[in-house]
């Protein structure tokens, strides 16, 4: 069953994926953010949207078998964000945020896969 | 160490201080001296740009990240308990947007182009211009300010009086002649003066020649000749040589504001002239005292007016401090 995980930035998609794939974080790495490639098969945990045009983005939404979309709170991944990366991130932080409000989460809108974890 | 945890652990750090604070107001200024993050930002529509950081601002706040909130509160607690802003314990999370939503406005500003799409967008509602109005070709005109919304707001009028001149400490570096690489599109408007003797020299030149200069007196670099002056009821400095140029030279002093209508995600600034300050219109009359006391009630009448846009309010029990210190 191949399942993505996807969310905006610093909504926990690594730890998650890290707690069902059950692999170590360096394993975990490799994957994260990797583009899909068809053919891969079997059980298979993806993380991310990787960046593309839309309709290769849509395509990899298609190839799923469920979509888990993280739904955290703005303020509660801010406060991630500078824990992790530190205040001078905060630019890529806000632009990660508008790009996933305004290009990715419409393409999540509505699709029968997605799971709402929050 | 593993590398990577090393690295972590040096990135959780960056910006701090040992108590864990994180200088907001530094951060933001620095952000705008990053060229891969002012990219960034000026990806993101000005408008848009503005609401996430306003709620940036506001997430700040409630979470208290990097002390932020502890400090407003340490600054400011003396201030509401001792009744002279009753109110602005409920403006502080309005404070902390506005702080953030600075840092759209200065990247909207940073190119001529986008400065003026981004002020078409605006409704900048000028009240006042009548107690200027008098002054310039006729005499110096000092106009004083405190840090609230950007002065770009202001640059469509300034050109209209010629070059305005302001006061920047060189940084690093920069030459004495360094031109702000952020202003540098805005040079026809303004003149920038670097903050020591020589700097001085040319601002007593522009005041005797009529022209005009903006100046911030809610801030002295800590090396500048400072006298006494008040600021919510404590000392705080106040540049000697302000009070020594508007004295010799005569010039008119109009305290000046720019500051968003709120919420900070609207359109509207309004830019206000307010009445000269008495000593300033005969100063050849004027005591020392009676100037830095007009002075420092100008620019707390300032901050009292939009006191959720001042962006200083994180520096003022260091500023009392400072002011005690003073002979």
């Amino acid at each position: 069953m191949k399942t993505l995980i996807t969310g905006p930035s610093c909504s926990g998609k690594t730890t998650l994926g890290r707690s069902l794939i059950g692999c170590r974080l360096v394993e975990l790495d490799r994957l994260d953010g990797a583009a899909f490639e068809e053919g891969n098969g079997g059980d298979c945990m993806l993380e991310g949207i990787p960046s593309g045009s839309e309709e290769e983005i849509r395509r990899l939404l298609a190839s799923m078998d469920q979509i888990l979309w993280l739904q955290v709170p703005f303020g509660m991944r801010l406060h991630r964000m500078i824990e992790r990366d530190g205040p001078a991130a905060l630019g890529r932080f806000l632009y990660n945020e508008f790009a996933w409000n305004r290009y990715l989460a419409p393409l999540l809108e509505g699709n029968r896969k997605v799971r709402r974890l929050s | 160490m593993p590398t990577g945890l090393l690295e972590r652990l040096i990135s959780r750090d960056r910006g701090r201080s040992q108590r864990g604070n994180i200088d907001w107001l530094t951060v933001l200024e620095d952000c705008l001296d990053d060229a891969e993050t002012v990219s960034l930002l000026r990806q993101i529509p000005s408008a848009e740009r503005r609401a996430l950081l306003a709620e940036t601002g506001r997430e700040v706040y409630r979470r208290d990240l990097g002390n932020f909130a502890a400090e407003l509160s340490y600054n400011t607690d003396f201030v509401i308990a001792s009744g002279q802003l009753p109110d602005f314990g409920e403006q502080r999370e309005d404070h902390a947007a506005c702080l953030f939503a600075g840092l759209s406005d200065a990247v909207d500003f940073l190119t001529r182009a986008s400065g003026e799409e981004h002020l078409a967008a605006t409704r900048v509602d000028v009240q006042g211009l009548s107690h200027l109005q008098p002054f310039p070709q006729r005499r110096g005109v000092l106009l004083l300010s405190v840090f609230q919304s950007h002065i770009g707001y202001m640059a469509p009028l300034l050109e209209t009086l010629g070059k305005v001149a302001l006061i920047r400490k060189p940084q690093g570096s920069e030459g004495r002649d360094y031109f702000p690489q952020r202003l540098l599109e805005w040079r026809a408007a303004l003149e920038v003066v670097p903050a020591d003797a020589a700097g001085g020299m040319r601002l007593f030149q522009i005041l005797r020649n009529r022209g005009v200069v903006g100046l911030y007196n809610d801030f002295l670099y800590p090396d500048a000749r400072a006298v006494r002056g008040l600021l919510f009821g404590r000392h705080v400095p106040i540049s000697r040589t302000l009070l020594l140029m508007i004295r010799k030279t005569g010039a008119v002093v109009i305290p000046t504001a720019i500051a968003r209508r709120l919420p900070v995600e609207g359109n509207e600034v309004q830019v206000c002239f307010f009445p000269p300050l008495p000593a300033s219109l005969a100063p050849e009359e004027a005591t020392e005292t009676a100037l830095a006391i007009q002075l420092s009630l100008a620019t707390e009448c300032l901050i009292r007016r939009f006191p959720a846009q001042w962006r200083l309010w994180n520096t003022l029990r260091l500023r009392w401090e400072r002011g005690e210190e003073l002979p």
